[in-house]
């Protein structure tokens, strides 16, 4: 019998049938247009990026202060400050294009008809797929969040979905009572696939001068401080879902990352990470292939969802 | 005579991440500490005077972000290729808290450097700079490289401080060649009152000067203050103002400053040096 040593572990994975070299990606928002951190990571290594949210029109984006530190954690109230649809082909992913990883585009939208016009613009472009932002309010039903109702939610993929034949990856709010009831709306609406968590939503205030900290008041909270509120939710999620789940709220490490996994993530993102160690997403990668070796697997898909529990 | 150069374009010298290592720690004044560093040789980095680099001040998550913090000081020292680079730092909150403990061979994790710096017009034969208690630090280092790489140049500083114990890095900048004057608040040193007192009385007689050039850098009031003063006098003049970050790097877009122009800008990027008119004053708020 002739035994076949396996010498180099494979992290690939395909989400929704995006072939990725490996399961790390950047969190949108935290990892700009890439260019940023061009010199100090090998954007090649990653297995993809997710740069910063675009809508169809350029955002300004809040008045400041806009971030705040936080326990093992930050609040942010950016307001989804973007370069646009436009202007992010033209440069943005011009820029990214030279490299080998592939592309997914997180857009967003305050109306049903902003969603499908971005998708409808971004289906002629060569990215390897739409992450959607979800978590934002729709202004033209008094501001509820599409994220937070099922049927929204629903709309909102169901609108993507019919403009792009590009993979489709509903990114979710955990600010919702029952995650199952969104998943299976994105899910019938055409999803590919399903990424969380997104910020979760808090606030700081200022007790001397009896202010909020952040200019919008509230903000999305993010890093180490969210990780076992965005695990329990993976685990949820990957319950219950059909499609992926790629799993993002908190990872540091490789560990981090792993637990993820083991609960039902097929794939992760670092966001917040970045701001620490700027080569937080390659550290995930290479500790990722350090606990393959040294559990003896092959493939990192093996160990997707191995929670052994009762 | 020794040709003038203007600074580089500080955004071709690409952001690193590398470890230095604590040379000195110590106390310079009643709440500012100057860190001096040895960078890596394997790495050398061209720093242009403004520019800053963002530092972890804890191994783990508290604090969580890194801060940023001007160069004060950089020199290469050595065939090597080792240099040393200075930052002076004020003990604000946790981070800088922990950074007063640090000691001698402390390795420092630092993404930098950062940010557009400091530009010297060819024509300038005075240089004035005004600081207000830390805002000496990127001052000095733009002081040293006029001085250094310009003949003919009038280096003028005044720096200010609360009280004596807050005034800083006088004698350093007396011996490089800059004129120095002092206020404080309290007259315990120097003049009493304020640097914008010192300016005000000043300014309508400077604003006669041709090729003068003017610098601030100190707390939002001051800068504000600069502004007025130098807008009714015509006088050029750039300042260098701080904000609170995260990345360092342009990509979490959280230290945006409201300009009058030109919308939000950042000021990791686009800053932290700015034209004084670029800003809208009214708009910025306090740390």
């Amino acid at each position: 019998m002739i035994t076949k040593t396996r010498t180099q572990p494979d992290l690939s994975v395909n989400i929704g049938g995006i072939q990725l070299k490996n399961p790390v990606m950047t969190a949108s928002g935290t990892f700009g247009y890439g260019e940023e951190y061009a010199s100090l990571v090998d954007i090649n290594r990653l297995g993809a990026v997710v740069p910063k949210g675009i809508s169809l029109i350029p955002i300004e984006g809040n008045a400041p202060p806009r971030i705040v530190e936080t326990a093992a954690g930050m609040l942010n109230a950016i307001g989804l400050q973007n370069v646009g649809v436009d202007v992010f082909v033209r440069e943005k992913l011009s820029f990214l294009k030279q490299y080998e990883t592939p592309v997914i585009v997180n857009i967003f939208g305050h109306s049903i008809d902003e969603y499908r016009r971005l998708a409808r613009r971004l289906d002629s472009e060569d990215v390897a797929g739409l992450e959607v932002n979800i978590s934002c309010p729709n202004v033209q039903k008094g501001g509820c969040f599409f994220g937070h109702d099922p049927s929204l939610a629903f709309d909102v993929i169901h609108a993507v979905r019919r403009e792009t034949s590009h993979p489709v990856i509903a990114k979710l709010s955990p600010n919702v009572t029952d995650i199952s009831v969104i998943i299976r709306s994105v899910q019938d609406g055409g999803a590919d696939a399903i990424s969380l968590i997104n910020t979760l939503v808090g606030m700081a205030i200022d007790v001397d001068r009896r202010q909020p900290k952040l200019g919008n008041i509230t903000g999305g909270l993010s890093g180490p401080a969210i990780k076992p509120v965005a695990l329990r939710m993976v685990w949820q999620a990957a319950q219950v879902a059909r499609v992926p789940v790629i799993g993002l709220g908190g990872i540091v490490t490789a560990a981090d990352a792993l637990e993820f996994i083991i609960a039902g993530a097929s794939a992760v993102e670092v966001g917040t990470a970045h701001f620490i160690r700027p080569r937080a997403a390659l550290d995930v990668i290479d500790g990722m292939d350090l606990y393959l070796r040294s559990h003896g697997i092959d493939r990192i898909t093996d160990l997707v969802g191995t929670l052994r529990h009762e | 005579m020794k040709r003038r150069k203007s600074i580089d374009n500080p955004q071709e010298a690409p952001i690193r991440q590398l470890t230095a290592r604590v040379l000195d720690n110590r106390p310079v004044s009643r709440r500012a500490y100057r860190l001096d560093l040895v960078m890596p040789a394997s790495d050398p980095v061209q720093i242009q005077p403004g520019q800053f680099f963002m530092i972890r001040t804890s191994p783990g998550f508290d604090p969580l972000l890194r801060r940023p913090f001007s160069v004060f000081g950089f020199r290469p020292v050595g065939e090597q290729g080792e240099s040393r680079l200075s930052i002076l730092y004020q003990v604000v909150g946790r981070g800088t808290e922990l950074m007063t403990g640090w000691n001698k061979g402390q390795p420092v994790h630092m993404v930098g450097p950062l940010g557009t710096g400091f530009t010297v017009p060819e024509s300038a034969r005075h240089v004035l700079m005004m600081a207000g208690g830390i805002g000496i630090a990127p001052l000095f280092g733009l002081a040293e490289w006029v001085l250094r790489e310009t003949e003919g140049v009038h280096v003028q500083v005044c720096v200010g401080g609360r009280s004596r114990e807050d005034v800083l890095m006088t004698r350093e900048l007396s011996a490089l060649g800059a004129q120095v004057e002092v206020t404080t608040e309290d007259g315990s040193m120097g003049m009493k009152g304020r640097v914008t007192d010192w300016f005000s009385e000043r300014v309508s007689h400077l604003a006669q000067e041709e090729n003068i050039m003017v610098y601030a850098c100190g707390p939002l009031g001051m800068l504000a203050a600069v502004n007025t003063l130098t807008h009714r006098a015509g006088l050029p003049c750039q300042v260098s103002i701080e904000a609170r970050m995260a990345c360092g790097v342009g990509s979490c877009l959280g230290c945006a400053v409201k300009t009058r122009e030109k919308g939000y800008q950042l000021v990791c990027t686009t800053g932290p040096v700015f034209d004084v008119t670029d800003i809208d004053w009214e708009d910025m708020k306090p740390l």
